[in-house]
């Protein structure tokens, strides 16, 4: 529990400093207080990606293993990373407005594959809220969990692989020394980076304790007449069949 | 940071992660209070 009081205050001391560091940079040349959108959309995009990519470890290690503290911790994350992604897509509305001209784009190949991601991962919560047997609803959503995180490397690639309106990637590119950033910039950005990376950690440790809660409340409600094992599988054959 | 766009930006994406937290605290607390029940 000390451990966890320690992690909340690091992330709210983190989150004040990158506020203060944003409110500190001077506006950019061409677009003026608007770039400063930067240091909450990128640090979003990346706790994205981190949950993302930690469901999908979650899942692995699910369907190897079975074993359900995997299970939950995927869940958790990926919970916490579509809030992430909402946060990209608004804040990503937000910036493009005033500089774009729109709130949004069809053609454009990272703002769709961005939206189908966040509504892909919003199916993998409804199912698990769909299946009441930890196991079945651990196994389901473990597939899905890894054939979601397919889509991550398409939502990254996709300003490369596609010359649409959204620019090529700032920071997370092979060449990243010769990132097109401004060095008055980079310190508030690594400050509201790192303040995501805690505050994603903040959140899907509280959210996993709250998955371990719901379980054991679950199985005390039910215990051995979960739905998964309560219901016989259908069987062919049958007047109709 | 006195552009409308670039406050509104800012105060959803802080204020949609403290509600967020904000959920999380009060699920923990009615489910400890089932719990107790």
């Amino acid at each position: 529990m000390n451990g966890k009081r320690v992690l909340i205050a690091a992330t709210i001391a983190a989150c004040v400093a990158a506020l203060v560091l944003a409110v500190q940079t001077p506006p950019e040349r061409v677009q003026g207080d608007y770039a400063k959108l930067l240091f909450v959309h990128l640090p979003s995009v990346l706790g994205a990606y981190t949950a993302f990519a930690v469901g999908l470890v979650g899942s692995l290690i699910y369907l190897i293993r079975k074993n359900l503290t995997a299970d939950r911790v995927a869940a958790s994350s990926i919970e916490v990373g579509v809030v992430f992604t909402a946060l990209v897509l608004v804040t990503g509305m937000i910036w493009g407005r005033p500089t774009w001209g729109v709130w949004w784009d069809w053609g454009d190949a990272r703002m769709v594959s961005s939206a189908f991601m966040f509504f892909f991962y919003l199916g993998y919560l409804a199912l698990r809220r769909g299946v009441t047997d930890p196991a079945v609803r651990a196994r389901r959503t473990a597939v899905l969990g890894v054939l979601a995180f397919a889509q991550v490397p398409i939502v990254h690639f996709s300003v490369t692989w596609f010359r649409t309106l959204h620019q090529p990637a700032t920071l997370l590119r092979p060449d990243v020394e010769n990132a097109p950033i401004d060095p008055e910039f980079v310190t508030p950005l690594l400050v509201g980076l790192l303040a995501f990376l805690l505050l994603y950690l903040a959140l899907t440790v509280t959210r996993y304790g709250l998955a371990v809660r719901e379980d054991a409340q679950l199985a005390a409600e039910f215990g051995d007449e979960l739905a998964g094992r309560a219901i016989t599988e259908p069987r062919l054959g049958g007047a109709h069949g | 940071m006195g552009d409308p766009f670039v406050t509104a930006g800012y105060v959803l994406t802080y204020g949609a992660l403290a509600l967020y937290a904000l959920s999380l605290v009060i699920r923990w607390r009615c489910s400890d209070r089932s719990d107790k029940a």
